[in-house]
């Protein structure tokens, strides 16, 4: 049994993955324990992994698939197993700025949420995220006009308060 | 505050990236390969458990001549207050068939349901549900009527189970029901992905190999002429940890495991010239394939290809599998215990290989606990070895008792399945 595909593959990639789930999970050790979790499965699964066209975007959309509401509580039970796995966890160095978008994210609807942290923060091409969250383009694009829309509301809102 | 579209910058994900350090990969590598084990062996064992069950319960055949359903629909499960629940808490359901998902997070169990029939009130009608449960969390089915038999529960994956019942085959989770397409004609090994291969004598007349996360279920052109096994945890194909096909084949008087590699490639290795029982069943552990089969005079033997020379070598455990059947009316039954080691339980001898190489085994009495329980097979379930048990008169009236396990082969007890 030979798993060295994967582990290529994980030496390469698995910090890139990491920074583009943060976003979407809203915290460093959550984006770990999925995109973790998703090269678990790509030892389980190393066939069909071996077989795929673009190794890197079919372990962001297992972390996506991982990462929403039903799966994340049946992770949180190997959580604590897992964490002595996890590299040593350091938040990342964001401006105050970054700090306020990141909250301001975590109130917004998943989906929308997901595709703007692919999109924007995590810089990915619209097909990719397309691909990622398993929705049309069309549908991609109209969640993240609906999430700019939604958070530039919430941020006027926060800085209206600290205005206030 | 700085303007919306300054600060969507996919610095933030840089800075995320840079605070990340990229862990030990032998943790996770462990992680995937003992799951691809456990999913692998259990669902061997859960093969034969239903190969068992249709022995013993000598149900009609039911024919596949309902027309495919839209498939890849996600239904809910009802609550206690549904037709079954209802049943269940009234008495008029009774266990037939209790089974654990692979990593023993999951457990299915197979009802039979006594309901008035309403064409005759003064008469029964069969019919079946089954409820699945996890943690404190269960779900019910709805309640199958005129359905005395389904494909009891055969684990595919962690929390998965596939179990098929009248015009279709289902992927059952704690998430939900899928119906999984099946398609047609048997495809080549080398055009299908797939998770686990179950057994479906009933509609599809011998294995299917399962892709869980596609929801398909395809005949293998390879395993067409493959003889279904017939008993306890007899495996005639199996799928390897590395994603070979293994199957055996019996003709001109040999009998050959074939190896079928991803690409579509293929090697025989003949075990047998001449075997008193065509029965034989695959065993593998972490890469390794095996035969157990029964030679002239009855002694078992274990084979083991050696892939690189193409040669086999055979090991004899004598003495196992010589004194009738076992409690599920097999010769033997088998399962490799989750330190590699073989575990061959016969009808009054139990065997267990030394160590994980199967060359040597040290033979023991079969434990009270095995011989007491009906079991319906063999396998891994967590980090046990468990006896699934089911109800092989489908008598209706009596619950199965709880599956039993062991981590040595020699010391059972029973795995709870109470909430």
């Amino acid at each position: 049994m030979d798993d060295d595909f994967v582990r290529q593959v994980y030496e390469a990639s698995y910090r890139r993955l990491v920074g583009q789930l943060y976003g979407v999970c809203r915290d460093l050790g959550e984006a770990e324990d999925v995109v973790q979790e998703a090269f678990a499965q790509a030892i389980q699964h190393e066939r069909k992994f071996r077989r795929t066209d673009n190794p890197e975007a079919w372990l962001r959309t297992v972390a996506v698939n991982l990462s929403r509401s039903r799966w994340r509580r049946r992770i949180v039970g190997d959580r604590l197993h897992r964490r002595t796995h996890r590299s040593e966890l350091v938040e990342p160095d964001l401006s105050p700025d970054h700090v306020v978008l990141i909250e301001a994210m975590r109130q917004l609807p998943e989906v929308q949420r997901q595709v703007i942290a692919l999109h924007h923060l995590a810089d990915l091409p619209v097909n990719e995220v397309a691909q990622a969250v398993g929705a049309p383009v069309g549908t991609v694009k109209a969640r993240l006009s609906r999430g700019r829309a939604a958070l530039a509301e919430l941020l006027s809102e926060r800085e209206e308060a600290s205005h206030a | 505050m700085r303007d919306l579209d300054e600060l969507l910058d996919p610095v933030v994900s840089r800075r995320a990236t840079a605070a990340t350090h990229t862990p030990d990969f032998a943790a996770i590598e462990r992680r995937g390969r003992q799951r691809r084990r456990r999913a692998r062996a259990m669902a061997a064992g859960a093969v034969a458990a239903v190969a068992a069950a249709i022995a013993f319960t000598g149900t009609q055949v039911v024919q596949d001549s309902a027309a495919p359903e839209p498939v890849g629909h996600l239904r809910g499960f009802e609550g206690p207050d549904g037709e079954l629940g209802r049943a269940i808490d009234s008495g008029d359901a009774s266990v037939a068939n209790k089974a654990w998902s692979a990593d023993g997070s999951t457990l299915l169990t197979t009802w039979s349901v006594s309901l008035l029939d309403p064409d005759n009130p003064r008469s029964f009608a069969p019919a079946v549900g089954y409820t699945i449960q996890t943690g404190e969390q269960e779900g019910w089915s709805k309640v199958y009527r005129n359905e005395v038999f389904f494909v009891p529960s055969s684990p595919v994956a962690d929390g998965v189970f596939a179990v098929g019942r009248r015009g279709e085959l289902n992927l059952v989770s704690p998430g939900g029901i899928r119906e999984m397409r099946v398609t047609k004609p048997p495809a080549p090994f080398a055009d299908l992905d797939g998770d686990a291969l179950v057994a479906d004598w009933e509609r599809y007349g011998g294995y299917l190999l399962i892709d869980v996360g596609a929801g398909h279920a395809s005949e293998v052109k390879e395993l067409s002429d493959v003889a279904p096994a017939s008993c306890g945890t007899s495996a005639s194909a199996a799928l390897s940890n590395d994603g070979d096909l293994w199957a055996l084949r019996h003709a001109d008087g040999r009998y050959e495991l074939v190896r079928t590699l991803p690409d579509g490639g293929s090697t025989s290795f003949v075990f047998a010239n001449q075997a008193a029982d065509p029965l034989a069943s695959i065993i593998q552990y972490e890469g390794r394939v095996g035969v157990l089969w029964i030679a002239t005079g009855g002694d078992l033997r274990v084979s083991v290809p050696n892939q690189s020379a193409g040669d086999v070598t055979t090991y004899n455990y004598p003495d196992v599998a010589k004194s009738g059947l076992t409690n599920a009316g097999c010769t033997f039954d088998a399962v490799v215990l989750p330190d590699g080691r073989l575990l061959i339980v016969g009808p009054s001898t139990l065997a267990r290989s030394t160590d994980a190489t199967w060359t040597r085994a040290e033979t023991y009495p079969v434990p009270a606990e095995l011989r007491k329980t009906t079991t319906g097979g063999l396998g891994a379930v967590g980090e046990e070895a468990c006896a699934a048990t089911y109800d092989p008169y489908d008598s209706r009236e009596i619950d199965v008792p709880d599956p039993i396990c062991s981590t040595d082969g020699l010391r059972w007890h029973t795995k709870p399945t109470a909430p």
